[in-house]
């Protein structure tokens, strides 16, 4: 016991000790602290207007009459008539048929403000389980059927597998592939000072910027190698999937149409827009990996470095990237939405800006990476 | 074709280099001995153009490391530094030719010769000893036609057997170019130096040839020699000597 005591007091004061490994801890930490709280801002403003909803009603049943009275005590404003203008100020408008009855087939119109925007608001059922108890029925719910507006398109509730599709793409660019590079990067800087070769190869004629750029390029194609074995997988574990679901015919017999596609535009500005994000993400991987002395120091420190900045990523896909348009790294996903909204003015502008940080993170990484910084790891004042 | 003058360099508070000089003429081996920290790795280091002296200067085939023009003596410029090793993944072959690549030279014929690896020259890195590693890369960089060659504890860590393979190699291969040879090792530096800098402390504290400092200190050998100079120098209050 007091040698496996000791074994692991060893590890830990090792790995504890380390400056480089607690900046990182600390690093991440404070990041995702940052990142949580501006996120949590960004929410909390999108929900005060995504909660707020507004009810169409106008020559319906009595049973539709008093719905709408009840959706209205529960918060809901009244309107006459719908329009697409109503949907910048409520989260949702329901409509409420002229026949309506329990159970009912309920209009909702709404935004699109992310996919987990994409469900009905709870009000509705808990409105009708209301309204079947003030009338003496069994508690029965409503089938609300979701428009929702994306730009100049409307999607029906089945595009909106197609728009996860769509932004399961995206993101994948955008999240996936900076770590792949970031992981590879570690590995490959990792191994350069494990072998201590920086000196020996900076010795040679070789300066520190055609290294530096090598290492990019390399670490750049290595990175795309594995993501295109990866989507290659991915592709075909989907298309087993779909051959599955396929096979089985649909519940209600109609078939799957699809009115938003993924266009070669599409793919290719979000790829541009990923791979500007995932050389300004190599910068930075670059400057970690090199503080590292090993491979394996490297490839736990690195990915800890860029993780956080990747967070928002998520909370983007599945909420909205409204307010978030001005941080980086969700650019693929802003890029996307603008492409298919037709938008290329605002696509061409974040493009822009992407490839603008990545120039100027090459810069910096040209300017401070000199050979004294390779082999001592601090920058010559 | 090796000069240091005066060379001082610091890292924070510590004063790795106090102004140290040392020459090395076209054809001469000249070992650089002292304990850990001297300055000897240091000095290598601005030698080969990797770090910038914060005093004094350093010239190689006539120009100064620190100066954009010694990019070009780069070519001419072999260093070992202390430790390398080669990339586990390579073969031997793939290793040489990485390193006659970056030199932009192809003799690859003539370091697999006398990498003494043989047939294992195609087998991968990770399969060898550390000794056949050291001699790999000892071999790759002695056959790119260097005129200076800079060797930091070239057998550090390796068995007898490739050690004396390894300074046979030196011996044999340097042909003509000025080495400086970096070493703990006193009985190495005594039987393969031309001339020897004692250093401590980041200064020169006395040099010569080898058989000359034994002479000077009364000493049975070198590694008794460089003993006694560290004691009257610490006698003296820690200052060091001139280049011969």
């Amino acid at each position: 016991m007091g040698a496996f005591a000791a074994l692991v007091l060893k590890d830990l004061r090792e790995v504890l000790s380390s400056r480089y490994f607690l900046a990182s801890l600390v690093g991440g930490f404070a990041v995702l602290i940052a990142m949580g709280y501006a996120m949590g801002a960004v929410v909390k403003t999108a929900q005060a207007s995504t909660q707020k909803f507004a009810v169409v009603v106008n020559g319906t049943t009595p049973l539709g009459e008093r719905y709408a009275e009840i959706l209205r005590a529960m918060g809901g404003d009244i309107y006459r008539s719908f329009s697409p203008a109503l949907l910048d100020r409520y989260g949702y408008v329901v409509v409420i048929p002229g026949n309506f009855s329990l159970p009912a087939r309920l209009p909702v119109y709404t935004r699109y403000r992310g996919l987990m925007a994409l469900a009905p608001p709870n009000v509705l059922q808990n409105a009708a389980a209301k309204l079947a108890e003030e009338v003496g029925v069994p508690p029965r719910l409503v089938e609300p059927r979701l428009y929702i507006y994306m730009g100049r398109h409307v999607l029906t509730d089945r595009d909106v597998g197609a728009v996860f599709g769509l932004f399961l793409v995206s993101w994948m660019f955008m999240f996936i592939v900076p770590l792949i590079i970031a992981s590879t990067a570690a590995v490959s800087i990792g191994m350069e000072k494990e072998k201590r070769t920086f000196e020996l190869i900076l010795s040679t004629p070789v300066t520190p910027t055609a290294l530096i750029t090598a290492k990019f390029l390399s670490t750049l194609l290595l990175a795309l190698i594995q993501f295109g074995v990866m989507t290659a997988g991915l592709f075909i574990y989907m298309a087993n999937v779909a051959a599955a679901v396929a096979a089985s015919p649909p519940p209600s017999g109609e078939a799957f149409e699809l009115s938003l596609a993924p266009s070669p535009q599409l793919v290719a500005a979000v790829a541009l827009s990923s791979l500007a994000l995932a050389l300004a993400l190599l910068g930075l991987a670059f400057f970690a990996a090199t503080k590292a002395d090993d491979v394996k120091t490297a490839q736990s420190v690195v990915p800890l470095v860029v993780f956080p900045l990747l967070i928002p990523s998520f909370a983007a896909l599945f909420g909205s990237v409204e307010g978030w348009e001005a941080y980086p790294f969700v650019h693929p996903l802003v890029v996307a939405y603008a492409v298919m909204q037709g938008e290329w003015g605002k696509a061409y502008t974040y493009l822009a800006l992407d490839w603008a940080l990545a120039a100027a993170v090459a810069l910096v990484v040209a300017r401070l990476v000199t050979a004294e910084y390779l082999v001592l790891g601090r920058v010559r004042r | 074709m090796i000069r240091a003058a005066g060379l001082v360099k610091r890292f924070g508070r510590v004063e790795a280099l106090r102004g140290l000089s040392l020459e090395v003429g076209e054809g001469a081996v000249a070992g650089l001995v002292g304990p850990n920290g001297a300055g000897k790795t240091t000095t290598l280091r601005i030698l080969a153009g990797l770090i910038k002296p914060d005093g004094g200067f350093a010239e190689v085939l006539g120009v100064r490391t620190d100066s954009p023009e010694f990019r070009k003596v780069k070519r001419w410029l072999a260093y070992l530094p202390e430790e390398v090793l080669p990339y586990d993944n390579l073969t031997g072959r793939a290793f040489i030719e990485f390193i006659h690549g970056l030199y932009g030279v192809d003799n690859v014929g003539e370091a697999v010769e006398i990498s003494g690896l043989g047939p294992r020259v195609d087998d991968k890195v990770k399969t060898y000893s550390r000794g056949m590693k050291r001699r790999l890369v000892v071999a790759a960089l002695l056959t790119v036609g260097a005129r200076v060659l800079l060797l930091d504890e070239p057998t550090a860590g390796v068995d007898v057997v490739h050690a004396v393979e390894i300074r046979k190699l030196v011996r044999e291969r340097a042909r003509g170019a000025a080495v400086l040879y970096s070493s703990h090792n006193m009985l190495e530096v005594e039987t393969l130096c031309d001339v020897v800098y004692f250093v401590n402390n980041g200064v020169v504290i006395d040099s010569g040839r080898p058989g000359d400092l034994t002479a000077r200190y009364g000493a049975a050998n070198l590694e008794e020699a460089f003993v006694k100079a560290l004691r009257q120098t610490s006698a003296a209050g820690g200052r060091g000597a001139p280049p011969p």
